[in-house]
């Protein structure tokens, strides 16, 4: 097994590289500078600028300047605003980290509730009712969820009955962030529980279960202490890249909530030319993801002794 | 005895009107002094030297002051100088050419030091220390002695290093501390809107010492930052808010009323008015649909409006086959009906624009005596299609021969513009294509000069007609037309160096005149920004020069 975990993380480490090689070269290749902006600048200015941020080496150079200082936990200052990458990282990486997991729970239980609910009930109006809603998540934009939400439940609530229950804004106090993390479980919650049902109904019409029923367990016994269990494994498996993505920022939700999370990061450095810190939060998701990914196998694995992930010959 | 009882009842007395005294002054501190209101975005840079932007202003203004400050007519009243400088008291020279500010004493840094004429020195020498890398330092350079030398001669050196590295520029620099509290700087040529550019950030006071242990981390966090403004920054929590807090040693700390503003950055249009009716927000801008929104709800009063000083026009670029010829730049420009496109479009207060230097400049005085130098109303569509086929077929075209697309950035709101000139070229028989590109991708296609025509516009870095006529120079860096007219430049020459106010003015005035004819740019609109105060705050000040100005408010 540790072999196992070596190899894989060795294999990692050069995901890892190939993806911030790819990533600056092809940063490298957008159009436009960071520093262009409406008015011209002089080309002594925009020499002087970019000999500050060390952009004036060749392109190769200046990419394994970045893995040596990466290596050193170094990932170098953002053009636009000259502070440090790892510091704005390290900033707004909590509140993205805090809004991702609380999406995940709540996306992790309802949507397993709500697929398994879907399963037992499969063909009923309960089924049908919960897949619409699955639809209805994965297919509404989560701009659309994150404004009606705020507009409803934080304003019209406050305007109607006098009482405040959400801000608007913020991620301060608890109440602020439920609103948020709902509007970023919908999706991941819809695709879970979709999953979840196909699943539930692979293993409801399996062999043991039926011997189950045969020796007398109850509904609740068969579907809480064994169905569950097994029908969740395939959800593991997809709940790596979804937390992956969640945990390391929403750009739509937090813009929608004015959470300081590093969703905008993704978007925003892009636009913005911003080469360190494209790199920065490339290097930040890709690490985070094939950890994620690698976490879940090795989960899978640890739960499952039908899997064996070293392929060994038994 | 009668003496005693004398001196009790004074002193009882006294003690009395000393507590209802007392009593008064402690309600008014008790009153609510603090605002919150939304910045929208965080500001790119704060340090006073390199940066260019409003947003950056938006902060500084309120907790830095230079030399120079400006009214609520954008006109400059002293700031950390003690009075404006005149030739009437000899703060300029008769020649117009040497500058003496006299500095006030009691202009303090947050860290308790004086701020002194070195300040600005300091300023002054790191804004033209090619090192810096500040946008701005080729705009200024040119006015002052010596800037233009010592930015040449320190390519990759930075301003810790200047003295040594590059001693005889550094001497030879147009700007020194005489002493703690006077201050001169030696221009090229007169300059007449010199004083109240001194207004502008990048000539705020920077403290040597504070500068050089700050380093990289300048700027870069409220405690890399000392302040000598009416507020003081306490705390700077990235993309998320700041907070300015009344400065105590604001050496007219008696005129600020606010205690706090807290500055937010959020950027969701839909959000920026849930918080404005939620009632925890108490400025904010108004895009068209928030502006409506509002209006509908009854709250029209409490929508304002500003000149921001900007104007866009299209841009042509004159080497293209058709736009090279002026009566057609001038038809497609008449083609274009600007007050529909303003009220349908922008959906807001803004203005057309009939030449090309904004209201907003000079309160209007500049534009005023230009007038109106398209005369829309002569020009029906019949008249427009006239004048479009005479400028073709003096280049031997015909209308069905014009090819030409406009280049847009990306967006719903700019695809609907780029609709709207297309249905308007129409009208006269111009196929019009709309290419909508990334924002860097228009730029860089604007520099290449790979374009046919553009939608463009231009913000004031100070308040005189130059900042916008000088645009137009040739090969001048954001003239993207490749138009070049002799007689155009030499105006702006000879104004560049006119000492003589009304003299400086007409030549001015003919080269508005002459980009009138020529049409190398059509001109569209002048902006007027929307924005909303909740009932309590007033006294804001929204101007061309200081978009948002608070030193001044108060909560009711």
């Amino acid at each position: 097994m540790s072999k196992y975990i070596l190899k894989r993380i060795g294999y990692a480490i050069l995901t890892i590289f190939v993806l911030l090689l790819i990533t600056f070269f092809m940063m490298h290749a957008i159009p436009g500078n960071p520093f262009a902006g409406d008015k011209q600048l002089s080309p002594e200015a925009l020499a002087a600028l970019n000999a500050k941020h060390g952009l004036d080496k060749p392109i190769i150079v200046q990419f394994f300047i970045y893995v040596k200082n990466a290596l050193h936990g170094d990932l170098g200052v953002s053009v636009r605003n000259s502070r440090e990458v790892t510091t704005i990282i390290k900033e707004s990486f909590p509140y993205s980290f805090d809004l991702g997991m609380r999406s995940l729970i709540i996306a992790i239980v309802f949507g397993i509730g709500l697929g398994a609910y879907a399963a037992i009930r499969r063909g009923k109006l309960g089924d049908k009712v919960s897949m619409l809603v699955a639809v209805i998540g994965v297919s509404v934009p989560s701009f659309i969820v994150a404004a009606l939400l705020q507009y409803f439940l934080s304003l019209k609530m406050q305007q109607v009955f006098g009482v405040k229950v959400f801000p608007v804004t913020g991620w301060q106090g608890e109440m602020s962030k439920i609103l948020p993390a709902i509007a970023l479980s919908f999706s991941s919650m819809a695709t879970i529980s979709r999953l979840m049902r196909t699943s539930m109904l692979d293993v409801m019409g399996s062999d043991y279960i039926k011997t189950a029923k045969a020796k007398g367990l109850s509904q609740r016994q068969i579907v809480f202490r064994h169905a569950l269990r097994n029908a969740s494994m395939p959800v593991i498996t997809v709940i790596g890249p979804i937390a992956a993505s969640v945990l390391t920022g929403a750009f739509v939700v937090e813009k929608v909530f004015s959470i300081p999370g590093m969703g905008k990061f993704f978007v925003n450095a892009i636009t913005q030319n911003d080469y360190p810190l494209i790199a920065g939060s490339t290097l930040f998701y890709g690490i985070f993801l094939v950890a994620a990914i690698l976490i879940v196998d090795i989960a899978y694995g640890l739960i499952d002794p039908r899997i064996n992930l070293a392929g060994k010959k038994e | 005895m009668k003496l005693k009882r004398l001196l009790i009842s004074t002193l009882a007395v006294a003690m009395s009107v000393s507590m209802l005294v007392g009593c008064g002054s402690n309600s008014k501190e008790e009153t609510n002094a603090e605002v919150v209101i939304n910045l929208g975005t965080e500001p790119p840079d704060l340090n006073s030297i390199t940066s260019t932007g409003s947003i950056d202003g938006n902060v500084l203004r309120h907790c830095m002051e230079g030399l120079i400050t400006l009214d609520e007519n954008d006109e400059a009243i002293p700031g950390v100088a003690k009075e404006v400088p005149t030739v009437e008291n000899g703060g300029i020279s008769e020649d117009g050419l040497t500058y003496t500010f006299k500095l006030r004493e009691d202009s303090k840094w947050s860290n308790g030091e004086t701020v002194t004429a070195k300040d600005f020195e300091f300023a002054f020498t790191a804004l033209f220390t090619r090192g810096t890398a500040a946008d701005y330092a080729d705009t200024w350079a040119p006015l002052i002695v010596g800037a233009e030398d010592l930015l040449k001669a320190t390519k990759n050196i930075t301003v810790d290093k200047v003295a040594t590295e590059a001693k005889d520029e550094y001497e030879a620099r147009g700007w020194k501390a005489l002493d703690d509290t006077t201050f001169e700087v030696k221009l090229n040529a007169p300059c007449t809107y010199f004083v109240p550019l001194m207004a502008f950030i990048n000539f705020y006071p920077v403290n040597e010492e504070f500068y050089l242990n700050a380093g990289s981390k300048y700027a870069t966090e409220a405690d890399q930052l000392i302040y000598n403004g009416a507020f003081i920054m306490t705390s700077w929590q990235h993309e998320n808010n700041l907070v300015l807090e009344k400065n105590e040693n604001y050496w007219d700390n008696g005129s600020i009323k606010l205690s706090k503003i807290t500055m937010e950055m959020i950027v969701d249009p839909n959000t920026i008015i849930n918080r404005y009716n939620e009632g925890t927000i108490d400025m904010i801008g108004l895009n068209a649909a928030n502006k409506e929104t509002l209006e509908n709800a009854g709250k029209g009063d409490l929508i304002a409006q500003y000149n921001d000083g900007s104007n866009f026009y299209l841009e042509f670029n004159t080497n293209v086959k058709g736009l090279n010829n002026a009566k057609v730049r001038k038809a497609l420009t008449l083609a274009l009906d600007a007050e529909t496109f303003v009220k349908s479009i922008l959906k807001n207060s803004s203005t057309v624009a009939n030449s090309f230097t904004p209201a907003a400049i000079q309160n209007g005085e500049f534009a005023n005596k230009v007038g109106d130098l398209v005369h829309r109303d002569q020009y029906d569509t019949a008249a427009i299609q006239a004048l479009l086929e005479e400028g073709l077929a003096e280049e031997n075209m015909k209308v069905s021969d014009l090819d030409i697309t406009i280049l847009m950035d990306d967006g719903d709101d700019v695809k609907k513009q780029g609709a709207f000139v297309q249905e308007q070229f129409k009208k006269i028989g111009v196929t019009l294509n709309v290419e909508q590109v990334t924002y860097q991708t228009r730029l860089q296609r604007m520099s290449d000069k790979k374009f046919d025509i553009t939608f463009a516009g231009w913000g004031p870095d100070y308040n005189d007609p130059m900042t916008f006529m000088d645009l137009w120079l040739t090969g001048a860096g954001n003239n993207h037309t490749s138009w070049s007219n002799a007689k155009y430049d030499e105006l702006i020459s000879k104004a560049r160096v006119e000492g003589d106010a009304a003299v400086r003015e007409n030549y001015l005035i003919e080269a508005e005149k002459i980009l009138a004819e020529e049409m190398p740019v059509g001109y569209v609109y002048c902006r007027v920004r929307d924005y909303a105060c909740s009932e309590r705050l007033t006294g804001v000040r929204r101007t061309a020069f200081q978009d948002i100005n608070l030193k001044y408010a108060e909560v009711k």
